[in-house]
C-alpha cells in the first residue's frame, strides 16, 4: 500500500473538495444564470411585441379620428396630404363598378370598418400617385420561401379605413376610404423601435429591430444587411413562417435574423376576416445577454479561483500545523525507540490533542525508565547474589571433595584389609559407609557441575565418540556395585557402532545421572535396559527402569532445578538434590540435542537424542 | 630397602590416609604440604615415586612443581603420579593429559581414589621405572 504523509493527504482532500464543489457550482450556476437571464429577456420581448402592436394599431386610430370629424366625403379628399395618408377616395352608393376593397365593402352595411389588407398591383395602379412604383420591392431569392418564384413584390400591405355616409333617410350614399401603405414605411418601424429601445446600441448595432412582413417578405424594417442597408425583400425563416403564418400562432423564441441571433417575437397581421396576411416582428439582439452570462460566469470563476488559492494556502497551513507537531512527535519517539530513554517529547505543541499525547507519552517513558532502572538495579543485585551463591557452591563442593577423598581412601583401605583384616560385620558396615561416600561424591560432582553450568563455564569439547565403549560401559562400571546391592541387572543393548558427536566428559555426567536414577528409583531385582535407536541424522539413547510410572503431574517437575518428585513414600525415602535431570537436560541442549521421558505400565524411559557422526 | 614415596598434598587428612595405606603396604612415606616443600624434599630424598596434588596454594601449583622436578637433572628421574580432585570438578583452561613439556607426569588419578587403584598405579610406576634403570 502506498503511504502518504498526513500533510499531503489533508492538502489533497481539501483541494479536491474545493475543485469538485467549485466545478459543480460553476456548471449549475451557468445553467441557472443562463436560464434566468434569457427567460427574463424573452419575457421583455413579449411585452415589446405588445407595444409594437399598439403603435401599429395607432396608425389606424389616427385615420379613424381624422375621418370622424369629416361631414362631407368630398372635402376629405383635399385633406389627404394633410392627414399623411397615401390614398383617400370616395365611392358613391350604389357603386357603378365592383369595389375592390373588402374593407369598403364591409362599410356598405352602414358601419365604419378598418384594418389591414393587401392591395394588389392593379388596384395600386388605380390609386395613382405612383403608389405602385413606391410599393415595388425586389425580392431577395430564398429557396424555402412560398413566394420565391417571384422576383418582385408588386402588391402592398395597407392600413385602411372606410367610413359610410348617409342621407336623411339613413341610407348609405357614399363611402369614404383612406389608407396608409406599409411598404417602405420606415417611419413606422423606426417609431416602434424608438418607443421600445430608444437609441441604445450594442457594438455599433441597435439592440432592437422591428419588421413588418407582407406574407413572408420584409416590406418595412430596420434590420440591416451586412452592407448596412435595410433588409427589404428578405424572407422570414421557414420555421417561423410555418408557425406564425400557416398556424396563425405567436412566436416567442430565439431566431436567426439576417445576420445575428435575436430573442424574437412574431405576431400575425390579419385582414378583417382574420386571415393572416403579414407578420409584425420585434427582436432584441441576443449577444448582450450571452455576454452578460459569460461575464457573470467569469466573475464567478474568478471568485472560485480566488477561493481555491486562499483555500490551498489555508489547507497548507492547516496541514502543516497538524503534521508538524506529529512529525516532531514521531522523530522524538524514534529517538526513544533507538534507546535514548532520557529523551523527552516536546510538550509545547499548538494542537491540544497532540500536546496531551506528548505529555502522556513522556509520563509513560518516565515510568518505563524508572522501571528499567529498578530492573537493572535488581538484576545487578541478583547477579552479585548469584555469583556469590555459585562461588559458594563451588568452594563448598571443592572443600567437600577434599574431605571425601581422604574419607573414601581411609574407609576403602580398612574395608579392603590393607590395614588389617576386619570382621564381616565391620566389612558390611564399611560397605555402607563407602556407598554413602560414593553417593556423596556424585552429589558433590553434580553441585560442581551445576555451578559450572550456571557460571557459563560449560564449554563443549565436541568429538566423535563411541557411545557404548566410551560412555555406557564406563558408566556401568561405576554403578555396578550399586546395582548389585539392589540385585538389579543392567543390560547394555547400545549398538557397538553407535557414534555420536558430543563432549565425552559431559555426556558421561548425563549417562551417570540417568543410570544412577534408574538404580535409585527402579524396582529392586529388576532389569535396567540401556538401548539406542539410530536415525539417519540422530541417535536416541534410552535408559529404562522398571517401577511406578511417572504421572503427568510429576513430569512437569522432572527437569526443573532443585525440583524433586516426592509424591510417595518410596521417592521421599530416596535421597536426591533435584539437580541431576536439570544438569542432563542442560548438557544435552547445549549439544543441540533433546531430552525427554516416556512411561508405560512397566516403568519409565529417559531418552536423549544427539546428532550422529558428521559425514 | 623400602622404596620411598613422597606425598605432596596440602590436605593433611589425605596425606595421613595415603601414608597409612602405603606404609601398611611396606613403602617408606615422606610428606610435604606445599609445592616448594615438595620440590625441596624431592631433591633431598630422591624418592622412587612422587604423589603430587594439583591445587594447593594456587590452582596449578602441582603443574609447576612437576615441571621443576622434570627440568632439574637431580630430580628428573623421579616418576610422578598426579592426584587431582579438580579435573572434572573445575573448568580449567588446560588439559590433564600427561605430556613431557606441558604436564611431565606418568599417571593422573582422580580423587576420590580407591586404595587398589592407587596401589596398582604406584606399583606399575615403580615397575616401569625399575625396568628403565
Amino acid at each position: 500500500m502506498r503511504v502518504f504523509s498526513l500533510r499531503a493527504k489533508i492538502l489533497f482532500f481539501f483541494l479536491s473538495a474545493i475543485i469538485v464543489f467549485g466545478s459543480l457550482t460553476a456548471v449549475f450556476g451557468y445553467r441557472i444564470i443562463k436560464s434566468n437571464v434569457l427567460k427574463r429577456a424573452q419575457k421583455q420581448v413579449q411585452y415589446d411585441i405588445q407595444t409594437a402592436k399598439v403603435v401599429y394599431n395607432h396608425e389606424l386610430e389616427k385615420i379613424v379620428i381624422s375621418f370622424t370629424s369629416i361631414s362631407d366625403p368630398h372635402s376629405a379628399m383635399q385633406l389627404k396630404r394633410k392627414l399623411g395618408l397615401d390614398y383617400v377616395y370616395s365611392i358613391s352608393v350604389p357603386a357603378n363598378r365592383p369595389i375592390a376593397s373588402e374593407i369598403a365593402r364591409a362599410a356598405l352595411s352602414g358601419n365604419p370598418c378598418g384594418g389591414s389588407r393587401i392591395i394588389d398591383s392593379c388596384e395600386l395602379a388605380g390609386l395613382g400617385d405612383s403608389l405602385a412604383e413606391r410599393s415595388r420591392i425586389d425580392i431577395v431569392p430564398a429557396p424555402h420561401s412560398p413566394l420565391s418564384a417571384r422576383t418582385t413584390l408588386t402588391s402592398a400591405l395597407a392600413i385602411e379605413y372606410a367610413q359610410p355616409f348617409f342621407n336623411e333617410k339613413g341610407v348609405v350614399t357614399s363611402i369614404l376610404v383612406g389608407g396608409k401603405l406599409l411598404n417602405r414605411y420606415f417611419a413606422m418601424v423606426d417609431t416602434i423601435r424608438n418607443t421600445i429601445y430608444g437609441d441604445r446600441v450594442y457594438r455599433d448595432k441597435p439592440i432592437g429591430t422591428v419588421t413588418i412582413f407582407l406574407n413572408d417578405i420584409r416590406i418595412a424594417t430596420n434590420v440591416l444587411t451586412n452592407n448596412n442597408k435595410r433588409a427589404l425583400g428578405t424572407h422570414v425563416s421557414s420555421q417561423v413562417y410555418n408557425h406564425v403564418f400557416i398556424e396563425g400562432k405567436s412566436w416567442l423564441d430565439r431566431a436567426f435574423v439576417v445576420t445575428d441571433w435575436y430573442l424574437t417575437a412574431y405576431e400575425p397581421i390579419t385582414d378583417i376576416n382574420k386571415k393572416p396576411i403579414g407578420i409584425l416582428y420585434v427582436g432584441t439582439i441576443e449577444k448582450p445577454f450571452i455576454d452578460l452570462i459569460f461575464h457573470t460566469l467569469w466573475q464567478y470563476c474568478f471568485i472560485v479561483g480566488l477561493i481555491t488559492i486562499v483555500g490551498s494556502i489555508v489547507a497548507f497551513l492547516l496541514a502543516n500545523s497538524i503534521s508538524k507537531p506529529l512529525r516532531h512527535f514521531a522523530a522524538s519517539v524514534g529517538n526513544i525507540a533507538a534507546g535514548d530513554m532520557t529523551h523527552r517529547v516536546d510538550v509545547e505543541m499548538p494542537v491540544l490533542e497532540i500536546k496531551q499525547l506528548s505529555e502522556s507519552f513522556n509520563e509513560m517513558i518516565a515510568k518505563l525508565l524508572q522501571r528499567e532502572r529498578a530492573l537493572t538495579a535488581n538484576n545487578s543485585e541478583l547477579e552479585i547474589l548469584n555469583e556469590r551463591y555459585l562461588n559458594l557452591v563451588g568452594m563448598v563442593s571443592h572443600e567437600l571433595k577434599g574431605i571425601l577423598a581422604s574419607a573414601m581412601l581411609n574407609a576403602c583401605s580398612v574395608r579392603d584389609g590393607y590395614l588389617g583384616e576386619c570382621t564381616p560385620v565391620q566389612k558390611k558396615s564399611l560397605d555402607s559407609v563407602i556407598r554413602n561416600l560414593e553417593y556423596f561424591d556424585a552429589t558433590v560432582m553434580n553441585f560442581l557441575n551445576l555451578s559450572r553450568i550456571e557460571k557459563g563455564e560449560l564449554s563443549l569439547s565436541i568429538r566423535n565418540i563411541l557411545m557404548r565403549e566410551d560412555i555406557i560401559d564406563k558408566s556401568i562400571d561405576s554403578f555396578q556395585s550399586q546395582a548389585d546391592a539392589k540385585k538389579m541387572l543392567i543390560r547394555n543393548q547400545v549398538s557397538r557402532d553407535c557414534i555420536v558427536q558430543a563432549d565425552p566428559s559431559l555426556l558421561l555426567i548425563v549417562v551417570n545421572n540417568l543410570l544412577g536414577n534408574a538404580i535409585k528409583y527402579g524396582t529392586s531385582a529388576s532389569e535396567i535396559v540401556i538401548d539406542s535407536q539410530q536415525a539417519p541424522d540422530t541417535t536416541t539413547i534410552s535408559v529404562f527402569s522398571a517401577g511406578r510410572p511417572i504421572t503427568d503431574q510429576e513430569s512437569k517437575k522432572l527437569f526443573k532445578r532443585f525440583s524433586r518428585i516426592e509424591t510417595n513414600a518410596e521417592t521421599k525415602k530416596t535421597r536426591g538434590t533435584g539437580i541431576g535431570l536439570f544438569l542432563c537436560k542442560t548438557i544435552i541442549e547445549n549439544h543441540g540435542g533433546t531430552m525427554g521421558y516416556k512411561s508405560d505400565d512397566t516403568g519409565n524411559y529417559f531418552l536423549f537424542t544427539l546428532k550422529n557422526l558428521r559425514s | 630397602m623400602n622404596q620411598k614415596i613422597l606425598v605432596v598434598d596440602d590436605d593433611v587428612d589425605f596425606q595421613d590416609a595415603t601414608s597409612t595405606l602405603l606404609t601398611a603396604k611396606g613403602y617408606e612415606v615422606i610428606t610435604a604440604s606445599n609445592g616448594e616443600e615438595g620440590y625441596a624434599m624431592a631433591k633431598l630424598h630422591t624418592p622412587s615415586v612422587m604423589l603430587l596434588d594439583v591445587m594447593m596454594a594456587h590452582d596449578s601449583e602441582g603443574f609447576d612443581v612437576a615441571r621443576r622436578i622434570h627440568e632439574d637433572p637431580a630430580t628428573n628421574e623421579i616418576p610422578i603420579i598426579m592426584i587431582t580432585g579438580i579435573r572434572k570438578a573445575k573448568s580449567l583452561p588446560y588439559t590433564f593429559d600427561p605430556d613431557p613439556d606441558w604436564l611431565p607426569v606418568t599417571i593422573v588419578l582422580e580423587k576420590p581414589v580407591k586404595p587398589d587403584v592407587l596401589l596398582s598405579a604406584v606399583s606399575n610406576v615403580l615397575k616401569s621405572s625399575s625396568t628403565k634403570k
